[in-house]
């Protein structure tokens, strides 16, 4: 029990470090713009897929299920507002902790265990500001973006799936959004992102940052990121949606 | 001039470092021998604060920088600049970054005008025209060292300390090296702090040589007399020596 | 037949070569017993405590989302349990379970081999007659396929717990309510796409992974990049697969 909480503690001391650290200390724009592309960019075409592919799962098996209650219809709606609300934020954020937090995590690890990490405290500038820093902001970035464009093609896969599954015309799928997806739900995807976004980018800063004991150390440490992330997502997920529920029912929806 | 007196240094169960007592005088070229192992990397990061000791005492230009802290070893580090064993530079910045790395808050004129300089100085003149080109991975690994130890250079550091830096290097390559070190160390009027496990290059390059065993000095004199040391682990690494 | 894959051979035709391999190997019987019995111990006892921990919160949320959208679909609540059951057999079991399994085993099967192949060891074995195969890859692959099986049959019991709390403690359900709706919607069929569903998948994590591994680039970043880009191909077939498994599944209902 000391042993999760001393490992919590050290996590939110990292975390603020990076805080301080962001506001405090000059800002590597140079490494920020090289890792946007690296991470963002080239993760663009797994996001797509797995947007695609989730709304459109999605949308084959609330077909099923409506049409025993003859209310087809409102698939487009439901999809929408499920796949938003719950299944797209976890699928995607789940594929971005594999890709985005390790590659990131191995990154920062290789350069711990080939001691650029000391050579370039030794040399007067702080690691955390030159390298970590950056890539803080870069995952976190490029995890809303990712996600929310994961989220904007997942519509458009649930809606493709629908018209060749159920016959449904694409029109009628769009036309149900506005009446179930509403401003809260949107508002949730959002807050999920961020919160996925910030999580992610932590978890794989401070594991790489961390990582000891050479080429199975840096493994080891992308493992945990990947471990870490998923957990983190559930529990985040989970927080947001049960509390953000009661508010918005607390507000008379 | 450095002094460490009684340091102790544990890693969990594991003593490091054993009552180490060791004195360098400015403008010498010392090495420090000894087996894989024996504390000698990690006396060398105490002096640029990437260790704490447990017990003991250090002291550098009569300034007590045992409990410093990160933001304390500031002033400390641009004095006593460390070459890693391992190259340890960034992959993805050129070669004219990696140099001036640890003077880029200088303005550029300054920093190029210093790389120019510097690079003759540790052989790689040809690279002086192309450094703004040229990337890490692309260069070899004896280069590689060479530019590392010019980023150390660089900052302008009293003491340089190198880390074995000719472990995996062969025989010429690792001879070419030993005469950098001199050469640098003379001319640049830097004192010279070499861990290696060497004898040869060490009888041919220091000004005094100390040899550590479990943590502690077990022997220490010139080259002339290491020679005819009685010491046991001297005479080890003595026979290893090619006649 | 040669699995040195370098980047100019397909990756395509790689994961098909070795898994075309492992399907003899299993045939034929070419494993140790004992193998596979350590590798069920991992997959399963390993990833029990992660999978537990998400699939427990991705229950108790699924219900309160239905709970959402059925209110604006259909005034009453009280069939919620039994919709809710349906998407966790079909989907969110077999699913969340593979993906968590992914990040976790496929990334360690990844990194293993990587390694092993960096460190020349691969090469060692079939110098000396032995095929890695059927020493790794084969025992990986029936321990993968029970173990996800296993696993998902476990957290559809704990997605459901998940669920019975969050019915009763926030949605007013009765514990006899919300039993008695669980299984008014689903048949065997379901059961079944579900048990498939977790075999391919687990089959499908030892045979990707361990292709990217063979693969391996040398070097401290080529083990880091394997194990990353084992994680996103298994992250994305599944989904993908999964996407075409539904939507065959639908043709028959």
């Amino acid at each position: 029990m000391t042993a999760l909480l001393s490992a919590i503690g050290q996590h939110v001391e990292f975390f603020l470090g990076l805080l301080r650290t962001s506001l405090f200390s000059r800002f590597e724009s140079r490494e920020f713009t090289s890792q946007l592309a690296s991470i963002g960019w080239r993760s663009l075409p797994t996001t797509l897929t797995a947007g695609v592919f989730t709304g459109a799962i999605m949308a084959v098996q609330f077909h099923l299920q409506l049409k025993d209650f003859g209310a087809e219809a409102t698939l487009g709606g439901l999809n929408t507002s499920g796949t938003l609300r719950e299944v797209g934020p976890i699928l995607i954020a789940f594929m971005l902790a594999g890709k985005v937090g390790a590659f990131t995590s191995a990154e920062l690890g290789t350069m711990k265990v080939t001691d650029q990490i000391q050579a370039i405290r030794c040399l007067g500038v702080d690691p955390v500001a030159f390298l970590v820093v950056p890539r803080f902001w870069a995952v976190v970035l490029s995890s809303v973006l990712l996600l929310a464009f994961g989220l904007v093609v997942s519509v458009t896969g649930g809606m493709i799936a629908s018209y060749f599954v159920g016959g449904v015309n694409p029109q009628q799928y769009l036309s149900m959004i506005p009446r179930f997806a509403a401003a809260e739900t949107v508002a949730l995807a959002c807050v999920k992102a961020l919160v996925f976004g910030v999580l992610m980018g932590h978890l794989c800063c401070a594991n790489g940052y961390w990582t000891e004991g050479g080429t199975q150390g840096v493994g080891r440490a992308v493992r945990t990121t990947a471990v870490q992330s998923m957990v983190a997502i559930v529990l985040a997920d989970f927080s947001i949606s049960w509390f953000l529920n009661g508010i918005f029912t607390a507000l008379g929806k | 001039m450095i002094l460490f007196e009684d340091v102790h240094k544990r890693f969990g169960p594991k003593t490091v470092l054993n009552g180490l007592n060791l004195r360098v005088e400015r403008g010498e070229i010392l090495f420090a021998l000894g087996r894989s192992g024996t504390g000698k990397s990690v006396m060398l990061k105490h002096l640029v604060g990437l260790l704490r000791c447990d017990r003991g005492r250090i002291v550098l230009d009569g300034q007590d920088i045992t409990q410093l802290d990160e933001a304390g070893f500031g002033p400390v580090r641009r004095k006593c600049g460390l070459v890693f064993q391992l190259p340890a530079l960034l992959d993805s910045r050129t070669v004219f970054e990696n140099v001036t790395f640890g003077i880029r808050t200088k303005p550029l004129r300054e920093q190029i005008e210093a790389a120019r300089r510097m690079l003759p100085e540790v052989g790689l003149e040809a690279l002086a025209d192309r450094m703004a080109e040229r990337y890490p991975p692309q260069l070899s690994y004896g280069e590689q060292k060479r530019l590392a130890l010019a980023r150390t250079l660089l900052v302008d550091p009293a003491y340089v300390l190198y880390d074995e830096p000719t472990t995996g290097l062969d025989p010429a390559t690792s001879r070419q090296v030993h005469q950098l070190i001199r050469d640098v160390s003379r001319k640049l009027g830097k004192t010279a702090i070499v861990v290696s496990h060497d004898m040869e290059n060490a009888l041919k390059t220091a000004d005094r040589i100390v040899v550590l065993d479990a943590g502690r000095v077990v022997d220490e004199g010139t080259p002339d007399s290491i020679r005819t040391s009685a010491t046991t682990l001297t005479q080890d690494f003595l026979r290893e020596v090619r006649r | 037949m040669s699995l040195e894959g370098s980047q100019k051979s397909l990756l395509i035709s790689n994961i098909l070569s070795v898994a075309g391999q492992t399907l003899r190997s299993v045939a034929r019987g070419r494993f140790a017993r004992t193998e596979v019995v350590k590798q069920l111990y991992e997959f399963a006892w390993g990833c029990l405590g992660i999978v537990s921990l998400c699939v427990t919160f991705t229950g108790i949320i699924i219900i309160l989302e239905y709970s959402f959208h059925m209110k604006l679909i259909l005034a009453n609540d009280s069939l919620i349990p039994g919709f809710a059951m349906i998407l966790l057999v079909r989907e969110l079991a077999p699913a969340v379970t593979a993906l968590l399994l992914t990040s976790k085993m496929g990334a360690s099967i990844a990194a293993e081999l990587g390694a092993m192949k960096t460190t020349e060891q691969l090469d060692a074995y079939r110098l000396l007659g032995l095929n890695p195969v059927d020493l790794f890859v084969a025992p990986r692959f029936i321990a993968s396929t029970v173990a996800t099986v296993i696993l998902s049959v476990v957290a559809l019991y704990l997605a459901v717990m998940g669920g019975w709390l969050s019915a009763v403690l926030k949605l007013h359900f009765s514990t006899g309510e919300f039993f008695q709706s669980l299984f008014a919607f689903t048949t065997p069929s379901d059961f079944l796409l579900c048990a498939v569903k977790a075999a391919l998948f687990g089959g499908s994590i030892p045979i990707i992974s361990s292709t990217y591994g063979f693969r391996c680039r040398f070097g401290s970043e080529g083990v880091g990049m394997t194990t990353t880009d084992a994680v996103v191909a298994n992250s994305i077939w599944i989904i993908v697969l999964d996407f075409v498994l539904t939507y065959v599944f639908s043709l028959f209902k």
